[in-house]
């Protein structure tokens, strides 16, 4: 059945555009949940706090251990280091802005994460290495946050949310196309919400309760005093280090931004023309993937991925000379085995269309959902047979 | 009728408006005024009095602003950066997190409903308009979803002690924010012409969603936020926020008037606009600055006012297209043009429902408007009905002639345009033609319509003045006794007139038709009216007749005649031979198709008489009314051709009788032969030809 796609498919270059961007988009998914597994354990720590701070320090090493060992603090850094790099990749390498809404949200707030988490790893994370003798626990941290730079807390709340919410979108949006979405996503979605907000709680708690340590333990001051003159020594340094990665991000942040929107404007003058099965004919500029030209033009077409080429919903037949439109790539072709696509049908989210006009036809309706997707072929709807040419 | 009617219906709503604001304006200015003036130039100087302090209040408040905004901005940022500020952000955050969190999962099941919608190809307006109210109660069920949780949530939080106002105000500002929004994007529906409500410039949609939104925003943000800074003791500071929104709404709107003129003006380039009457262009930013302008010297009452009567009046300008909207066969595929109107508007308009929509609308429009001016005033509604101000009792009984007068104008839309379909489904009268079988419809419903105007108009003038305290029964009575004595007097004209009815009524004759009166009168109806019936005699004066001398009226153009005819043959021909020669005539006539659509049955003969030398055959046959003569003599003309190839002759008209007494030939008087000839009177008598060619060319 895959025959002919299997024929359509490129000649394997060693090096391999394509190949290329699958793997950097693998590389963005695994990294986002090393990322988001860190966040929802330290999340979960924080939500011990509504026991006692006690509790939360306990946890601690138990929850924050694994981070904590060499290995860990090389996965996590490496992985934050990589899914920034490749959030700014994915970024510029968007060619309209036919984002879903939960996708503008996603892009948002990962843009803003560094400059907002920045302050906080480098308290907790940073100065750690720039002094030994730092040693960030919760009840510290906390008393510093409640006491003595509130507004740094504010910060901190705020990212918990953002850093939450980015992170769930993509995970959400990852596992409901999986079959064991059936099995776990009654466990999982709750969870979404539960994490950020018993951490969120836990954090108040456990605030309230510093604050009351430090107002009545006197030797608890002491060590205070003495590890705020620590960070107040080291202060310069941090700040220092901190510039220079804001810098450094906010310049390639600007790069990413500048190159998409150079994108957009890009080749603004030719066009390209799509016709759908109803007799539909719409323009749009070249090299635009069928879909964003379906959704530019405001024609309903299913995309339960939003283009990222994972759900196959938004697969088309192609009814005409298909020499207009990019080779199948690595990632269409996967998904199109995975839906039992045949031979002349396309993912419209990979298939660009370079030069001259096609005539396509929709295959799936446009309110197919994210369950159906993940078992097209079980009981319920399917294709009829005039809609598979 | 209905136009002037409406519009009168919509002046009346504005009068209405316009009286009230007048009043309330004075009233306002009266009150800032000192007590003991009261002769206009008084009040003019008072105006302007008052004007300029405003003018001074208001320069006062933007001078002493920024230093109230940076106080208020280092409170608050102290205020947040404190224990309490923390906790507060983070419950607000979670109440955010449950609220977005509850109505995403509503999404995650209702999304597909949704699309399910956009992609339905739609056929009919009903269809459109239904397909966006389940649109709407899709987003509004989120909407909803999200206000509950959020409120709910709100209560589980122990809030810090004086943050909640912060809390709520937040709330309120999101939540009007996206109620503005749902409205504003149901109703234009930016980009999805198909659902649209109302007949905006497809490519202004867009704009006019942000103008509505971001100006909402403003409007809430004026009324929240300022209270607000008031109780923190900045009030010059939320005078200025107000002078703020107020100008930034104000350019807003302007700028969109203004964007909106300029897409029109250059969509229409290929077709030749004709400049318009009045300069309208100028008028909507005149207004906008008007209203502003207002505003700056007088106040929010005032220019609240004066905005609410030129909504009113913009709104009630372009109510019918709003209205007729819904009833319009638009395009709705899916075209980037959008939607364009194909109905022609008048074609709408003689329908029943868009027509009573349209002016029970008219009427909404008016009673919001001026519920909308009460309010902003202050005077609450219920103390209105009972104020013993003349102006306030004045205000109120307009309203109520108002009421009444849509309740007259529906009942008689309700009755005309009926009748107006009616008449229009009847086609034109042609009353030269055949007589139309409708023609006494088409004489009886524009009587029916114009009595029910009269009728609906006293009606209205009655009550409108009975509302106002008139005392109509002195009236009533008073035409009592003019109707009774205008009914001696004028007994002729009653008894035409009644007459007339029942004639109608009883459909004795209609347009068309071909009558004698009993007076001996006889023609075609040619017109009804309500005393007379004019009737075209044949050979071409025109008799009016009035209703009460007609008699016993004689229809000659009802259903069918008979024509009976003779013809007088030797006494020697064999009947039956010559029967059967004038039945083939006959059959050979049906076969004719312009004569035998005419025929009801046909040509027949048989042997009447035997006189002395002649036998009489009487034909016969029947026809529609009204062509019996043409088709006698088409019957002639064949029975003759057909006698002679059967080689029988006609009885000649003198007879030879031998006389036996003198054995000679004499020339008898051919009485009873030329009675026996002469054809039988035939019944009734032919009227004059009517469609002369038509018939036998
Ligand atoms: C350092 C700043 C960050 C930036 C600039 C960033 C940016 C991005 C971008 C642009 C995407 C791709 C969205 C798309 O496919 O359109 C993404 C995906 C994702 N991010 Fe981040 N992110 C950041 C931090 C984080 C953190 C802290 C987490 C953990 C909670 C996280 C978790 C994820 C996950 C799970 C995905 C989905 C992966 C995928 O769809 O391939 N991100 N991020
Ligand atoms: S949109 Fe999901 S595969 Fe194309």
């Amino acid at each position: 059945m895959s025959q002919g796609v299997a024929l359509q498919r490129p000649r394997s270059t060693p090096f391999n555009r394509g190949r290329l961007k699958r793997l950097l988009f693998r590389l963005r998914l695994i990294s986002g949940l090393i990322l988001i597994v860190y966040v929802a354990m330290h999340l979960t720590n924080l939500a011990i706090g509504l026991h006692s701070l006690h509790a939360m320090e306990e946890a601690r090493h138990v929850l924050l251990f694994p981070w904590m060992s060499w290995p860990g603090t090389a996965l996590l850094m490496s992985a934050a280091l990589i899914h920034a790099i490749l959030g700014l990749v994915t970024v510029s390498l968007r060619r309209s802005l036919t984002l879903s809404r939960t996708d503008w949200v996603q892009m948002c707030l990962g843009l803003i994460t560094p400059p907002l988490l920045l302050n906080h790893v480098a308290v907790a994370g940073i100065l750690h290495h720039i002094d030994p003798d730092f040693r960030p626990d919760y009840t510290f941290l906390l008393s510093v946050y409640w006491n003595m730079a509130p507004k740094s807390a504010l910060q901190q709340v705020l990212v918990v949310v953002v850093v939450w919410i980015h992170g769930s979108i993509g995970l959400y949006n990852w596992l409901i196309l999986k079959p064991v979405w059936r099995r776990i996503g009654a466990f999982v979605t709750p969870l979404l919400f539960f994490v950020p907000i018993l951490g969120l709680l836990g954090f108040v708690r456990g605030g309230k309760e510093a604050l009351a340590r430090l107002a009545a333990d006197g030797q608890w001051q002491d060590r205070m005093r003495q590890s705020l003159d620590m960070m107040t020594a080291a202060k310069p340094t941090l700040e220092l280090v901190q510039s220079a990665i804001l810098l450094i991000y906010g310049a390639l942040a600007l790069v990413a931004c500048g190159v998409l929107i150079w994108r957009i404007l890009e080749r603004q003058r030719m066009r390209v023309t799509a016709t759908y099965e109803t007799g539909q004919t719409v323009s749009a500029r070249p090299a635009l993937s069928l879909l964003e030209i379906s959704l530019l033009n405001n024609v309903p077409h299913a995309n339960i991925c939003s283009g990222r080429g994972r759900c196959g919903t938004c697969l088309v037949a192609v009814m005409s000379d298909a020499s207009g439109l990019t080779a199948i790539s690595e990632t269409e072709a996967q998904t199109l085995k995975r839906i039992h696509a045949t031979p002349g049908q396309r993912l419209a989210c990979q298939a660009r269309l370079i030069k001259g006009s096609v005539k396509i036809s929709r295959l799936f309706p446009f309110h197919v959902d994210a369950a159906f997707m993940r078992d097209p072929h079980g009981p319920g709807e399917t294709l009829s047979a005039e809609q598979r040419p | 009728m209905i136009r002037p009617l409406a519009r009168s219906i919509g002046m009346i709503g504005l009068a209405a408006m316009t009286a009230n604001c007048v009043m309330f304006a004075n009233a306002a200015l009266a009150q800032q005024a000192a007590p003991q003036s009261h002769s206009e130039g008084r009040l003019l100087i008072h105006a302007l009095h008052s004007a300029n302090y405003r003018l001074g209040q208001l320069g006062t408040a933007l001078v002493n602003a920024p230093a109230e905004f940076a106080t208020v901005w280092q409170n608050a940022s102290q205020a947040s950066a404190s224990t309490d500020g923390i906790v507060t952000l983070t419950y607000w955050l979670i109440v955010m997190l449950i609220g977005c969190g509850l109505e995403w999962y509503y999404w995650t099941y209702a999304a597909s409903s949704m699309r399910v919608i956009d992609e339905t190809l739609i056929q009919s307006a009903a269809q459109a308009f239904r397909l966006a109210l389940r649109r709407f109660v899709l987003l509004a069920a989120g909407l909803i979803l999200f206000t509950v949780s959020i409120s709910g949530s709100l209560t589980f939080f122990e809030w810090p002690a004086g943050y909640e106002n912060a809390v709520f105000t937040s709330l309120l500002l999101i939540l009007s924010l996206r109620v503005t929004w749902l409205l504003a994007d149901t109703v234009l529906a930016p980009g999805r012409g198909r659902f649209r409500l109302i007949d905006v410039e497809p490519r202004c949609a867009a704009l006019w969603v942000a103008t509505v939104v971001a100006v909402g925003m403003l409007l809430a943000i004026s009324t929240i936020v300022g209270p607000v800074l008031e109780q923190a003791q900045a009030p010059d500071a939320a005078e200025a926020l107000h002078i703020l929104t107020a100008s930034l709404g104000a350019i807003l709107v302007l700028a969109a008037v203004l964007r909106h003129q300029y897409v029109i003006a250059t969509g229409d380039e290929t077709e030749h606009r004709k400049p318009p009457k009045f300069p309208v262009e100028l008028l909507l930013p005149l207004m906008i600055a008007a209203v502003f302008g207002l505003w700056l010297v007088a106040g929010s009452l005032a220019s609240t006012l004066l905005a609410s009567v030129f909504i009113v009046s913009i709104i009630q300008w372009h109510l019918r297209r709003v209205i007729f909207f819904f009833w319009s066969e638009r395009d709705f595929t899916r075209s980037p043009g959008g939607v364009t109107l194909h109905e022609d508007v008048s074609a709408i308009a003689s329908r029943l429902a868009p027509s009573v929509a349209l002016s029970v609308a008219r009427y909404g429009v008016c009673v919001v408007g001026i519920a909308a001016a009460l309010l902003a005033v202050g005077v609450p509604i219920s103390e209105v009905e009972n104020s013993q101000n003349a102006v306030t009792r004045f205000v109120v009984h307009l309203f109520g002639v108002t009421g009444l007068a849509l309740v007259t104008h529906v009942a008689w839309v309700a009755v005309r345009v009926p009748i107006d379909q009616r008449i229009r489904e009847l086609g034109p009268s042609d009353t030269h033609g055949r007589p139309n079988p409708n023609a006494r419809l088409m004489t009886l419903l524009p009587m029916l319509r114009m009595a029910a105007g009269v009728v609906f108009g006293l009606m209205l003038v009655l009550s409108a003045l009975w509302t106002f305290g008139v005392d109509v029964t002195p009236l009533l009575a008073g035409a009592g006794v003019f109707g009774l004595a205008l009914g001696f007097g004028a007994q002729a004209l009653v008894r035409d007139i009644i007459s007339g009815i029942f004639y109608l009524a009883e459909d004795v004759f209609r347009v068309g038709e071909y009558i004698e009166s009993g007076n001996n009168t006889k023609g075609t109806v040619e017109r009804i009216t309500l005393r007379t019936v004019a009737l075209r005699h044949q050979n071409g004066p025109l008799h009016f007749v009035p209703y009460g001398s007609l008699g016993s009226v004689r229809n000659n153009s009802r259903d069918w005649s008979i024509d009976k005819f003779n013809i007088p043959l030797p006494v020697y021909v064999d009947s039956e031979t010559v029967r059967k020669i004038i039945k083939k005539v006959g059959e050979s006539m049906m076969e004719d198709p312009e004569i035998s659509k005419l025929m009801l049955e046909p040509l027949k003969a048989k042997l009447y008489r035997i006189d002395p030398g002649v036998k009489i055959f009487r034909c016969k046959f029947r026809s529609a009314p009204g062509n019996q003569f043409e088709i006698r003599t088409e019957a002639y003309r064949r029975i003759e051709q057909s006698l002679k190839d059967a080689g029988i002759p006609f009885a000649a008209g003198t007879q030879v009788l031998i006389n036996e007494a003198t054995g000679l030939p004499q020339l008898a008087a051919p009485q009873r032969t030329a009675i026996a000839t002469q054809s039988a009177p035939s019944e009734p008598q032919a009227p004059p030809m009517q469609q002369p060619q038509a018939q036998l060319s």
